[in-house]
């Protein structure tokens, strides 16, 4: 499978963030985006989401088959907003979104997160990496087969950020699609650097 | 679970967690019928004949007040991107989430209607029609104010520019509805011709407001 973006323009209200970018995004191969802060990062991400409409140019999924196919659907998004409640708990919110994905409930990752012991905790009592946790396990448990995320690395400890890594090398070495925008050197084989 | 039961049990966790909302509207609800006998008057007759209309009134602004932050909360924590992009359907949950809100505060309000009347002496023969009228009514109440709240996301003190947007849209129905509480008091019987006109009114308005507040969020 691939996404083929091909001379995306696009703006934020009045601000020029970019024009004519073209690049595609493949199987086995994690593209990493950089650029400095107001550069369209996460414009860029939102818009391949469907959530920015692009002034020109053309975003295009082509499934394993080679087939021009709908692909919102098959994107799983991490930014800034985390998309977790306050007011429930943390097994709480993790229970909501796999009904919402229709997933079945998988403590695994609550577990690997050392988040398990704190499940009925209030998501208000966390902290902030804790937090970033909780929302990552929601890109996590989707089962979505593309994932863009925006900064996953930012507030989490050595040893979060080393799972994290983990399961992003893991999907991508089942051939699924992966962004990421990011400021510090990630490693992963393969991967497709690109500076905007 | 389906993705809109989730909703659903979801946003009721919520504001059964908060309690802010039932509170407020309980509280809203509470104050402005005892208003009624200090502003208007203590006279029994002239209490059972202005209470049933105002009665609906109190009502109507007990939604418009409690309804604001209906899509606020998951407009800023990011859970509405998700639910655009992850729903071909996103007008189903709109729905879900206006029924989620009617059955967290909006019924608990039709439920004490009838402690309410009988504070301001309405006759016990026309508590059940104004309870019904308001039922059937309630939905356009609520889908009405939804798109109130929805064109009002990104905005501070969203609750006045609610009231200012939507009171008129409101008219034909509290014409309808006080004309046919009031016609009841004096003993004129068009009731039944009114109830059909409302739920009329209250069945365009499930089928047409989640589409617009479904374009005015995806816009926004």
């Amino acid at each position: 499978m691939k996404l083929v973006i091909n001379n995306l323009h696009l703006e934020l209200g009045d601000k020029f963030l970019f024009k004519n970018l073209s690049f595609l995004l493949e199987s086995h191969k994690p593209l990493i985006i950089k650029g400095l802060n107001g550069s369209g990062k996460t414009s860029l991400l939102r818009s391949i989401c469907g959530l920015l409409k692009p002034v020109s140019g053309e975003i295009i999924f082509f499934n394993d088959n080679g087939e021009k196919k709908d692909y919102l659907h098959l994107c799983n998004y991490s930014g800034h907003k985390l998309a977790i409640k306050n007011d429930l708990t943390v097994q709480e919110n993790i229970r909501f979104w796999c009904s919402f994905y229709k997933k079945e409930i998988n403590n695994d990752l609550l577990s690997k997160f050392k988040l398990d012991n704190l499940a009925d905790i209030s998501v208000s009592l966390l902290s902030a990496g804790q937090m970033k946790k909780l929302s990552l396990i929601r890109v996590f448990l989707s089962g979505k087969c593309i994932w863009l995320l925006d900064e996953p690395m930012v507030g989490l400890d050595i040893e979060s950020q080393l799972i994290v890594k983990k399961l992003i090398e893991k999907h991508i070495n089942l051939g699924k699609l992966i962004l990421i925008t990011s400021h510090t050197d990630l490693l992963f084989d393969n991967q497709i650097l690109l500076n905007i | 679970m389906s993705t809109y039961l989730a909703i659903i049990k979801r946003d009721l966790m919520i504001s059964y967690k908060e309690g802010n909302n039932i509170a407020m509207g309980f509280g809203f609800f509470l104050v402005i019928v005892s208003l009624l006998p200090i502003g208007i008057s203590a006279d029994k007759d002239i209490l059972s004949k202005v209470a049933p209309g105002f009665l609906w009134i109190a009502f109507l602004l007990t939604t418009l007040f409690t309804i604001s932050r209906l899509f606020k909360d998951d407009y800023m924590d990011g859970s509405m991107d998700f639910m655009i992009m992850d729903s071909s359907i996103f007008e189903i949950i709109i729905i879900c989430k206006v029924f989620a809100y009617w059955l967290s505060v909006t019924l608990p309000l039709i439920i004490i209607i009838p402690i309410m009347s009988v504070l301001l002496n309405i006759s016990m023969d026309l508590i059940l029609p104004i309870i019904f009228i308001i039922f059937i009514s309630s939905p356009a109440f609520v889908f009405i104010a939804a798109v109130g709240s929805a064109l009002t996301l990104g905005m501070e003190r969203s609750g006045l520019l609610i009231n200012i947007l939507i009171l008129p849209l409101y008219i034909p129905l509290i014409i309808i509805g006080i004309s046919a509480i009031s016609n009841n008091v004096i003993g004129i019987n068009n009731y039944s011709f009114s109830v059909m006109l409302i739920a009329g009114f209250s069945m365009i308005s499930i089928a047409l407001s989640p589409f617009i507040i479904s374009l005015v969020l995806r816009s926004n």
